[in-house]
């Protein structure tokens, strides 16, 4: 029997009362947050799209600065936590606390590693000195130009790293309910979410990693 | 049911398949394609997660139309900056 027909009433929130009707209010309600999520990132694609057809030799020349190995890798990492987390979930359907904790604590160590690497990435950025700002040195053809993609490679992994975190920080509160409560799984609908989110994540970084990365490997 | 560990890997190995030919790809002197090959494959990968990951597969139609929403109003933002930009006689 699933979980979700087992939910007792107690764990429905008003105004719900009946447990289906919850779970689609939940998947629902995630949705329209990560359509609203879409256009956030949106936005800094579109300033990407704009400056990188403005300046497109300069954004070339600093692309080869990037290490793409390391975005592939991170790639790697990501896509196996997105593996794992969907794995998560169906567990977390089924009940099955075990599997759902192994999965969680695998999928909580790929996205620490995730922005280990990233972070390594970053203080080769430093030590470079192509981090935007008065320290920043680029020898190309229109270096300020060139500032302008490790501006938007800044603000747009930023942001991302910090959805990661959060993502991080959830898997954490979620993993540790499921282990210290046995009611947690009663209701697999905060899971479902947390899967999803962490989907979304996946999927902003598949267009990071092109667009930062193979813009011109070496 | 059972958990569908089968089609979860065979979608993961699809993903890291599709990962090594857009990496591989921008080797290739593409001239100025490359970017769209790349973005068309991020743009497959991404529908794939979408699918099963996410399972809009299996979900009703009013999780299709609302996962297709932002990236529909997203296109269209995409697209009329950009109409303007390549439309535009530049000055000099």
């Amino acid at each position: 029997m699933s979980a979700k027909a087992e939910a007792p009433t107690d764990l429905l929130n008003f105004p719900f009362k009946e447990a289906g009707h919850q779970r689609e209010s939940a998947l629902f309600g995630m949705w329209i947050f990560l359509a609203t999520e879409v256009l956030f990132f949106g936005g800094m694609f579109t300033a990407y799209m704009v400056y990188r057809y403005s300046h497109w030799q300069a954004f070339a020349e600093a692309g080869a600065h990037q290490e793409w190995y390391l975005g592939c890798l991170n790639t790697v990492v990501l896509l196996t936590s997105g593996f794992t987390m969907a794995l998560a979930v169906e567990f977390a359907r089924k009940g099955q606390r075990a599997w759902l904790l192994l999965l969680f604590a695998v999928t909580w160590l790929l996205g620490a590693a995730f922005l280990g690497i990233e972070g390594c990435e970053y203080h080769t950025k430093f030590t470079e000195h192509l981090v935007p700002g008065s320290g920043f040195h680029f020898t190309g053809s229109d270096p300020s130009s060139s500032e302008l993609f490790f501006v938007l490679y800044f603000t747009m992994t930023g942001m991302h790293m910090f959805h990661m975190f959060v993502g991080l920080m959830l898997i954490l509160f979620l993993g540790g309910w499921s282990w210290l409560s046995p009611r947690a799984l009663l209701t697999p609908n905060p899971f479902e979410v947390l899967g999803l989110y962490w989907a979304f994540v996946d999927i902003v970084w598949l267009f990071l990693y092109p667009l930062f990365y193979l813009v011109h490997p070496q | 049911m059972k958990v569908n560990l089968g089609r979860c890997v065979r979608v993961l190995i699809t993903l890291y398949l599709l990962l090594a030919l857009t990496s591989g790809l921008a080797f290739l002197p593409l001239s100025h394609w490359d970017w769209l090959i790349s973005l068309v494959i991020a743009f497959v990968m991404a529908g794939l997660i979408l699918l099963f990951f996410m399972k809009v597969k299996y979900s009703e139609p009013l999780i299709w139309l609302t996962s297709a929403a932002g990236f529909t109003w997203l296109s269209f933002l995409l697209l009329l900056v950009i109409l303007d930009y390549i439309s535009r006689a530049w000055p000099g």
